[in-house]
């Protein structure tokens, strides 16, 4: 008798054969989630390496490399099986732990020339540092402070080297905290206590990175903490090999590194979407009646309770909630307004589908109102019937398994690493209240048969300014993450847009707009390369929320008159098409640019700064700073 | 026993069930290196459900000592 494994990995075989890799990979997604054995990711990092990559539709590919001070493997094929998930393809180098040193100074070897997106630089404190690990107690105090020190220098020396050839991130973890020091429990108590040498140290590799410079600091101490610091070793493999981790820690560890990895390709998610029923609070509301839901001081309100405080906090981070269910709405609406108990009001919703439809049809209008793309949606639902209906007709969708027991609810949302971004601007803490207002002018927008009768309804007041050390990490944000009104896609970290606003050679523009609904924070960003005559327009985008409302119109304007204040001769831009970039193809064309190239669906578009005549919308009120 | 390891060595070292036997070690099985000697481990540790020892995953080289090992463990552990 061949087991459910036996048969799925079959099944994968056959289609991906076929190349029916859409069916190949929901079956492998439902392969590791029925059974993670070293056999079944062995087993992924094979049908992964087989697939052509242009087949793997959906999916966005990563150059990364690994330096770490021990054997690494296998931990690279539990990294790619755990991004597999998150539908991350990731190419991963790994620096040969005895030679790391070598590889790390030598600008022309391997580990610079594959141009990586990022690199994991993981060292092992024990291997790196012995003597802080078992012989602490044997040192003299200066030689104790002696050893600390030399510990950082080497680390930032290293991390220096890395970033002076290349601009990608680096993620680096931390030491472990001894779980039992070698002055044994009177450790706390001494002045040479190795655990607070550890921790300083690690204060001290904390303090050598920074967000703007694209240095991540990854906390590999908390990380073995949650894990268990008794458990994360495997003693065995290390004699025996230079492996560090437990087997059972790998998987973990992958997750805590894609937290990462997920943001820096731009795959991390930002909208949750929620059903009611047994999902947020216990029992049926129809038939139940909205007094009689779980949903506090009951053993599984208690839990309920817990999971709605967790969705809250991903709130105020700056996901958007949306609500899809199957119910009457005037049940809901009792239960969102009137329980005392419920966490979770219908304020934090930024939308709502409560009939009887499909909940998969649903979610696409969901997207639709809410102007974002389907894959950038979470959807978590008790019934399996329904997450499998929508990861048949929406494999886009991320849609986890949830547990039987509300127990685990909580555990399972903190565990899918989707929901971390580097930088958590005051948008994302409003961005809420901002879907609250859009629906509020959407509503406006119907009542008007002139558009333009509209747009000055809306007092729209625009502020444009240049980048500084206030406005960097929104717009590296903004370039990070906006899909469709953008004409390049050009993806900046922080540092680079740092060294952009500082450069003689580019000007980069960001624009914050309002209205008589609310502030919409900086939504728009511009970054012009300047020749002696020509501007060449670098990145133009727009945040989705403000599409249709002239702004981009606007914003133009102003650097066309930025342009002929310089004296500057022409202007040139380009549009390099994407799956979503629809929103700004005609955008040159319709405001007097030519086409003057066309190259692999790249246009490129020219104007003479005098041609060019783009007054502000009569409706807007510009004002710059 | 025999068709988990079987299994096995179909999974990570493509060998055909059919050309699998006893004699089968480190020199004759293409692949079969040590790095991939402790993937074996790993995967014969999670399929019993056991842990072996460090001398037994040095003697474990050839498939007649997997079984063996394997045999010893049960008469310990499992009886």
């Amino acid at each position: 008798m061949k087991s459910n494994t036996e048969k799925l990995k079959e099944e994968i075989l056959l289609s991906s054969g076929r190349r029916e890799i859409g069916i190949a990979v929901k079956k492998l997604k439902e392969l590791l989630c029925a059974d993670a054995s070293f056999l079944t990711i062995s087993f992924l990092n094979k049908a992964l390496s087989n697939m052509a990559r242009e087949d793997l539709s959906g999916f966005t590919y990563l150059k990364i490399a690994i330096i770490c001070n021990a054997t690494i493997e296998p931990f690279e094929m539990y990294l790619k099986a755990e991004a597999f998930k998150y539908d991350l393809l990731l190419d991963v180098h790994i620096v040969d732990h005895y030679r790391y040193a070598e590889e790390i100074m030598n600008k022309e070897g391997n580990l610079y020339c594959r141009e990586c997106g990022f690199f994991i630089f993981m060292l092992i404190g024990e291997e790196l540092n012995p003597d802080l690990y078992f012989r602490f107690a044997e040192l003299s105090a200066g030689q104790k402070k002696e050893n600390v020190i030399q510990t950082l220098s080497t680390i930032s020396g290293f991390i220096e080297k890395v970033k002076s050839f290349s601009q990608s991130p680096v993620i680096v973890t931390n030491l472990a905290v001894p779980s039992l020091p070698l002055n044994g429990i009177v450790d706390c108590y001494r002045d040479d206590s190795q655990c607070c040498a550890v921790s300083d140290l690690n204060n001290k590799i904390y303090k050598i990175t920074s967000i703007e410079k694209g240095i991540y600091y990854f906390d590999f101490d908390r990380v073995i903490n949650m894990f268990g610091k008794d458990k994360y070793r495997d003693m065995k493999r290390w004699y025996l090999a230079k492996q560090p981790f437990s087997i059972s820690f790998m998987p973990v560890l992958s997750g805590e590194f894609l937290r990462f990895i997920l943001p820096i390709a731009g795959k991390n998610k930002k909208c949750l979407v929620l059903d009611l029923d047994n999902t947020l609070w216990g029992g049926i509301v129809g038939e139940d009646g909205p007094e009689n839901i779980e949903i506090g001081e009951t053993p599984k309100g208690r839990a309920y309770s817990h999971f709605q405080r967790e969705i809250l906090n991903l709130y105020n981070r700056g996901i958007t909630l949306a609500i899809n269910s199957k119910n009457n709405i005037e049940d809901v609406v009792k239960v969102l307004d009137g329980h005392p108990d419920m966490i979770l009001k219908r304020r934090h919703f930024s939308a709502m589908k409560i009939n009887w439809s499909d909940k998969a049809d649903n979610i696409k209008s969901i997207a639709e109102e809410l102007n974002i793309g389907t894959e950038s949606m979470v959807f978590i639902d008790d019934s399996p019937e329904e997450r499998e209906l929508v990861r048949i007709k929406l494999p886009e969708v991320l849609v986890p398994y949830i547990p039987e027991d509300p127990a685990e609810l909580v555990k399972t949302l903190k565990a899918l690493p989707v929901f971390d971004s580097f930088i958590i601007t005051e948008e994302d803490r409003e961005r809420g209240r901002l879907y609250a207002e859009e629906s509020k002018r959407i509503q406006v927008r119907r009542s008007f048969t002139d558009i333009n009768d509209f747009y000055r309804v809306l007092e729209i007041k625009i502020c444009i300014g240049e980048g500084d050390k206030f406005t960097i990490p929104r717009i590296s944000q903004l370039t990070m993450k906006t899909n469709q009104f953008n004409l390049t896609t050009k993806r900046y970290s922080p540092e680079e847009i740092s060294s952009l606003c500082s450069s003689k050679e580019s000007l980069v523009f960001w624009l914050r707009s309002e209205d008589k609904y609310g502030s919409n924070g900086i939504v728009a960003v511009a970054i012009i390369k300047k020749g002696a005559s020509v501007w060449a327009i670098d990145t133009f985008l727009m945040s989705c929320r403000v599409i249709g409302r002239t702004i981009e119109k606007a914003f133009l304007s102003y650097i066309i008159s930025i342009a002929k204040n310089e004296n500057v001769d022409q202007i040139r831009a380009e549009y390099i098409p994407t799956a979503k970039n629809q929103p700004a193809k005609d955008f040159l064309k319709d405001n007097g640019f030519l086409k003057i190239g066309e190259e692999d669906g790249r246009l490129t578009w020219a104007q003479k700064v005098k041609e060019l005549n783009l007054p502000c919308p009569s409706w807007i009120e510009m004002v710059t700073v | 026993m025999k068709d988990k390891i079987r299994q096995v060595f179909k999974e990570l070292f493509k060998i055909n069930p059919e050309d699998f036997r006893e004699d089968l070690d480190m020199n004759s099985v293409a692949g079969w290196d040590s790095l991939n000697h402790l993937n074996l481990v790993i995967s014969l540790e999670e399929l019993f459900g056991i842990s072996f020892t460090t001398e037994e995953v040095i003697q474990m080289t050839s498939v007649k000592a997997i079984i063996e090992t394997l045999r010893g463990k049960n008469e310990r552990e499992i009886i």
